[in-house]
């Protein structure tokens, strides 16, 4: 129940309510009585004397204090200070415990990730290397994709050898100048053109067709970036001053020749070698 | 002379670590509040250190059915059981101490110190300690005003 200024006297209403005041939290029963109480009894020497004494007061209470030993002695009333440190030693205990999984975890996950890295670099890096283009398996696959769906596969189909010519000459990101046989013998027919993009290399094809074949024999004109020496080593051939070297399949042959000084051509076909060599060499004269 | 009673060793009491925690973590860091408020009553250190033993014990007892008290009433219930440990045990019959503090606080009478040291010394409100002495609040404020004007009056020094 609040106070109320009736119950008290003058001298209580001013030192009863002097912090009140102070802190600007005077009840609304009191503060209309309390301001004029405090200008008769001087106001500044009151507040002043209250102020100081307060102060003296709580400064000298500060002096006393527990000592560690009568703290503990309070602890020691709800848990015994031998079981206190049995507890303290299990939790220092569990808390090492922590931390030495902690620490693991963190070692663990540390070879994670450099066994992770590895493996991201082996990726990038063997990837690329399980990417680098092998025209040997590539093209004689190629070959026989090509025989077998030459019009499908062919993106100029043309008997022209200047539209084949230009149309190799534009064509975009070539990093290397397109090489055609141009004076293959009469009986081989231009059939048309297309470019392989294999990401890592991009391969020109130019195929051509026999003109009389019963089963329209192909050979195929692969030109691409590289050099001769690149590819697996084989018995070299010359034919007329062309160097060559020979591969072969089960089904095809394969000859290979630096047409120019960076680019790498190879011609394939079910010919023999000395035959697609023959072919080669009419290809590039004029 | 200061009287106390015959020191005994009080039984460990066994609990959980929920309250163990309670008490050390809500009620232990008052000790030195509780502690002043004893020796404005007692005027002696020995013996303001026995009631607050005293009364941490009693504090200690009744922490099972005070375990869900807000935090803000643990040190008006400190201060209520320090002050009736200090009116059952008859630490009345103190003659004080000789500081220079307890010189200046001799002349009030007991309640006003008990209404000084709650409100002044420890920081409970008029209400809380008016609540923790069992007296109506007006009375608090009586002791209060009369503990004040004689200390600035006197202008002891301490």
């Amino acid at each position: 129940m609040a106070v109320t200024a009736g119950q008290l006297s003058d001298n209580d209403i001013l030192y009863g309510y002097l912090p009140e005041y102070l802190d600007g939290e005077l009840p609304s029963t009191i503060a209309p009585k309390y301001e004029q109480l405090l200008q008769t009894a001087g106001k500044e020497s009151v507040l002043e004397e209250f102020q100081s004494l307060r102060g003296r007061l709580q400064l000298s209470m500060q002096s006393y204090y527990l000592r560690d030993r009568e703290q503990s002695e309070l602890a020691a009333l709800v848990q015994d200070p031998r079981v206190k440190a049995t507890v303290e030693n299990v939790k220092i205990a569990e808390l090492e415990r922590g931390v030495a999984v902690s620490t693991m975890v963190r070692r663990v996950a540390m070879v994670v990730f450099v066994v992770g890295l590895g493996v991201a670099a082996y990726w990038q890096f063997g990837k690329t290397s399980d990417n680098t283009f092998k025209p040997l398996e590539y093209l004689g696959y190629e070959a026989l994709a090509l025989e077998e769906a030459s019009r499908e596969r062919l993106n100029l189909p043309s008997h022209e050898t200047k539209e084949v010519s230009q149309y190799l000459a534009n064509y975009p990101g070539l990093d290397f100048k397109p090489r055609m046989l141009r004076n293959v013998p009469a009986s081989w027919e231009l059939e048309g053109a297309t470019v392989i993009d294999y990401e890592v290399a991009k391969v020109v094809v130019v195929m051509y067709d026999h003109r009389t074949s019963k089963n329209n024999e192909k050979i195929i004109h692969f030109s691409f970036a590289g050099r001769l020496s690149d590819l697996p080593r084989s018995e070299p051939g010359n034919m007329r001053g062309l160097i060559y070297q020979t591969y072969a399949s089960n089904d095809q042959n394969m000859i290979a020749w630096q047409s120019a000084p960076n680019v790498v051509s190879m011609l394939v076909g079910r010919r023999s070698a000395d035959e697609l060599a023959e072919i080669a060499v009419a290809g590039h004269n004029n | 002379m200061a009287t106390s009673p015959k020191p005994q060793k009080p039984p460990v009491l066994q609990y959980d670590e929920q309250l163990v925690n309670l008490y050390e973590e809500r009620y232990l860091p008052h000790v030195d509040r509780v502690y002043r408020f004893a020796f404005a009553l007692t005027l002696s250190l020995e013996t303001a250190y026995a009631c607050v033993k005293a009364t941490y014990q009693q504090a200690a007892v009744k922490l099972p059915s005070t375990k869900h008290l807000a935090e803000t009433g643990i040190l008006p219930l400190l201060v209520e059981t320090c002050w009736k440990v200090y009116q059952d045990a008859g630490y009345s019959q103190s003659s004080g101490g000789n500081s220079g503090l307890s010189s200046a606080l001799k002349p009030l009478s007991i309640s006003e110190r008990a209404s000084l040291a709650a409100v002044d010394v420890v920081g409970l409100s008029t209400a809380d300690a008016a609540k923790a002495l069992t007296w109506p609040e007006v009375d608090v404020r009586r002791n209060l005003a009369q503990a004040r004007r004689t200390l600035i009056q006197d202008k002891p020094q301490f």
